[in-house]
């Protein structure tokens, strides 16, 4: 809604406004939605327009007036003939004081009390001290790495081959020829090495 | 002499009520509070669901800060808007502080079907309404909202009190204003 038609709304009901206006205000909204906002935006300024503070108030606040200093307070820049007045008092009071030593003199000193120079002795102290000095040693030192190198099946099989032999013969393997498994004599056939055995005396 | 000197207070503009204060003049306070005093009670009662204990601290909080930092106050800036941009602050800090379930919408009373509207509007019942609506709105779109319509501050000042730019102030009246008028539908006239 712009500025135009909620000044409309304040002032007129849609029924209340001329044919220019209510184009203007078709063209944003309906009839209905205009009256009813213009309810509201006359309610709402006079909603709890009663309210009012406590008069205490005014007071509590105007009590913590002097006891609080502001946090920023300044005093005025003091005038420029104050500030003269005050350099110029501090000079006199200054050549004053300087006046009354002036007229006052020396001090007397007598003879016995006389300051005598003062001699300076100069003294070589020798000291030893043990510094320890921290020392940075290199080392060399081997470092075993090991890392997984994943090849291609074709790169990876004869690497494979020559690390494992073959655990099943392929077709080209040749058959060795062994010589045949010597089998021994059955007792059957030696009745007198059976008998040896089964003899009970 | 005394005569002459309140009327100068009564006349001076804010910012000169300010400056005097940066001098704790007493008179200068009192001035600026009763000037601002009852409005940025009301302020901080609409904008705090309508608790008058609330609103009363609030406002003690804001105008103790005119008595401990009015250094902080930059004249060449307005007085209004200054002391609009710490209220709105205080309420801010209000808001976040607030759990999220004491800012639900309120559940309906009765049901408004049922509920008998005679021809001509019955302003308590409205105006009760139309409180709620306004509790129902967002923190931003509330602001806005009182400082437009409660307040009478023009966008360009809403925009710079909320630090914002004046379309967005427009916008969230615009929402604000949709969302009021969406919950009081039943009092179309």
């Amino acid at each position: 809604m712009n500025d135009y038609i909620e000044q409309l709304a304040v002032q007129k009901s849609f029924a209340e406004l001329n044919p220019d206006e209510r184009a203007a205000v078709l063209r944003e909204m309906t009839s209905e939605y205009y009256d009813q906002i213009r309810v509201i935006l006359l309610a709402a300024p006079v909603l709890d327009k009663d309210q009012e503070p406590p008069l205490a108030l005014r007071q509590r606040l105007l009590e913590r007036l002097p006891a609080r200093a502001p946090a920023g307070f300044r005093q005025k820049p003091a005038p420029l003939w104050a500030a003269l007045s005050m350099v110029l008092v501090a000079a006199l009071l200054s050549a004053l004081v300087t006046a009354w030593l002036l007229q006052k003199g020396p001090a007397n000193i007598r003879p016995d009390t006389a300051p005598v120079a003062a001699a300076f002795r100069v003294d070589t102290l020798l000291r030893v001290d043990t510094l320890y000095l921290p020392r940075i040693e290199w080392r060399e030192r081997i470092v075993w790495r090991e890392r997984v190198v994943y090849r291609t099946a074709e790169a990876a099989q004869p690497v494979a081959e020559s690390m494992f032999p073959p655990l099943f013969p392929s077709a080209d393997t040749t058959r060795l020829n062994l010589p045949e498994q010597r089998t021994g004599t059955s007792l059957a056939n030696q009745p007198e090495l059976m008998e040896f055995f089964i003899k009970v005396d | 002499m005394f005569k002459s000197n309140r009327h100068t207070i009564q006349s001076a503009s804010d910012e000169t009520l300010m400056q005097r204060l940066l001098r704790r003049d007493e008179q200068a306070f009192a001035a600026l509070y009763d000037r601002y005093g009852a409005r940025m009670y009301r302020y901080f009662y609409r904008m705090l669901w309508r608790d008058a204990a609330k609103a009363e601290d609030f406002t003690q909080e804001l105008f103790l800060k005119l008595i401990e930092k009015p250094h902080l106050f930059d004249p060449s800036r307005s007085f209004r808007t200054w002391l609009y941009t710490l209220a709105a602050n205080l309420c801010k800090n209000e808001y976040r502080r607030k759990s999220p379930a004491d800012l639900d919408w309120p559940a309906p009373a009765t049901d408004w079907q049922s509920v008998y509207l005679p021809e001509q509007l019955d302003r308590e019942l409205f105006e009760t309404k139309l409180r709620e609506a306004l509790d129902g709105l967002g923190e931003i779109h509330k602001q806005c909202f009182v400082l437009r319509y409660q307040e009478a501050l023009s966008v360009a000042e809403i925009a710079a009190i909320l630090d914002c730019p004046e379309g967005t102030v427009k916008s969230r009246l615009h929402h604000a204003l949709q969302k009021v008028a969406g919950q009081l539908e039943y009092f179309k006239a």
